[in-house]
């Protein structure tokens, strides 16, 4: 486990001065990346927000472990959603290294990048469900909340089978969507 | 010919039959691309699950990070005077303030105590404390949180700072530090002793950690206004 495991517990337990450590130590560095790389400095504070937030999703489970550098996954974060924002409004992309502000050792850096892929692995996920019907949404998410598949279907007003025949048609529509993108090929 | 495909979701369910478990695993042994989907579906499954779970806690930490994102940005100038203040007013805390229970409101069937600071002595009302208040009787915790900790930080023994620093993390479901601060005043001879060991013992329980939630709620005296809380409490444990 890596001693920023601590900035990660801050995000979980949503511990307000430890939040402010954050911002004290990252915030400015994010800005000075995203300001010279085409962006304002609103711009920063909204990636380095929800880069924020996207990183508490990920580590909710009780045995996340980070093994690299906070700041370095947070860089990772940061970088990838500014280049989809570039990407989304057809600005120039990226030209100024986003990765060269922070020295870490390579095997760090690759650490941190596997951290990334999978945050961005869930993060595309989700953003696939949001592409389904709003029926199949609705059964996938109310599947998932860990309530009796019985209670579900009760809730939704259908029938068990009929649930478990729509759970499974929309998951393969879930992953058709998926086998589009070129993160599931 | 059985289109394992199918089946998919039946099997990562747990509902295949024991002869059609075995069928489709011993196609998966032998069929990659039928382990690749699988794996597809059980990754979405599983982050799918982990992502509405987690978004539960996401309000309230957007709430905390606006919060800090907005004292960050204040202008150094502005902050320095300010805490010169509240320093002095935090020294002086059981002096310059008299903070009553005045009222409760509601917080998702947990009922907080309302927080009033009074300020006599012509003392600057626009103090961190009197701001701390007003966000915590607004109910935004993230910023009372963030207030008191600098309070707290200025006056490790002001007791009032580090309660209300408590119920704002119980306020934002921070269970966490809420029994960093609310435990340490529990543990003291301060008049929010008794208060604070039945918001600890809460805490607690919310972080399923019981043996700490009952040993927290014994401590609720008779005479606080949340000792047949804290009885009710510890007849859940």
């Amino acid at each position: 486990m890596h001693q920023d495991q601590r900035y990660i517990t801050f995000l979980q337990q949503n511990d307000a001065r430890g939040i402010g450590e954050i911002y004290r130590l990252y915030a400015d560095k994010i800005k000075r990346l995203i300001v010279t790389n085409s962006g304002s400095e609103e711009d920063a504070a909204d990636i380095f927000q929800e880069s924020l937030v996207d990183i508490y999703r990920m580590s909710t489970e009780s045995d996340f472990v980070l093994t690299c550098p906070f700041e370095a996954f947070l860089v990772l974060v940061c970088k990838r959603k500014w280049l989809n924002v570039l990407k989304k409004n057809g600005r120039s992309p990226v030209t100024k290294s986003f990765d060269d502000v922070s020295s870490f050792k390579q095997e760090e850096w690759d650490s941190a990048g596997e951290y990334a892929r999978r945050e961005e692995r869930e993060t595309t996920i989700m953003e696939l469900l949001e592409q389904l019907g709003d029926k199949c949404r609705e059964i996938i998410k109310a599947c998932m909340s860990g309530d009796h598949q019985e209670k579900v279907a009760e809730s939704l007003g259908l029938t068990y089978a009929y649930l478990r025949k729509k759970k499974s048609e929309c998951m393969a529509g879930l992953a058709a969507l998926a086998r589009q993108h070129p993160l599931f090929k | 010919m059985e289109n394992y495909f199918d089946q998919i979701q039946d099997y990562l369910d747990g509902q295949l039959s024991a002869d059609g478990q075995a069928a489709f695993e011993q196609e998966l042994r032998e069929n990659a691309e039928l382990q690749k989907q699988t794996a597809i579906r059980r990754e979405m499954q599983d982050v799918i699950a982990k992502r509405l779970k987690a978004e539960q806690g996401v309000p309230a930490l957007r709430s905390t990070l606006k919060a800090v994102a907005a004292a960050q940005n204040k202008p150094a100038a502005k902050v320095i005077p300010f805490r010169r203040i509240v320093i002095g007013l935090a020294a002086a805390a059981a002096l310059i303030f008299a903070v009553v229970m005045s009222g409760v409101f509601s917080n998702n069937g947990m009922e907080l105590p309302a927080m009033e600071a009074t300020i006599s002595r012509g003392v600057n009302s626009d103090s961190l404390f009197n701001a701390a208040s007003k966000a915590y009787n607004d109910k935004d915790y993230a910023a009372s949180a963030l207030l008191l900790e600098q309070v707290v930080t200025a006056d490790t023994q002001s007791a009032v700072a580090r309660y209300y620093l408590g119920l704002s993390y119980v306020g934002n479901k921070a269970w966490g530090p809420a029994v960093t601060h609310l435990a340490r005043i529990s543990s003291g001879t301060s008049v929010y002793a008794g208060d604070a060991a039945y918001f600890a013992a809460l805490s607690y329980e919310n972080l399923n950690e019981k043996t700490a939630a009952r040993e927290q709620a014994l401590k609720v005296p008779q005479a606080s206004p949340y000792y047949k809380k804290a009885q009710k409490l510890l007849g859940r444990l």
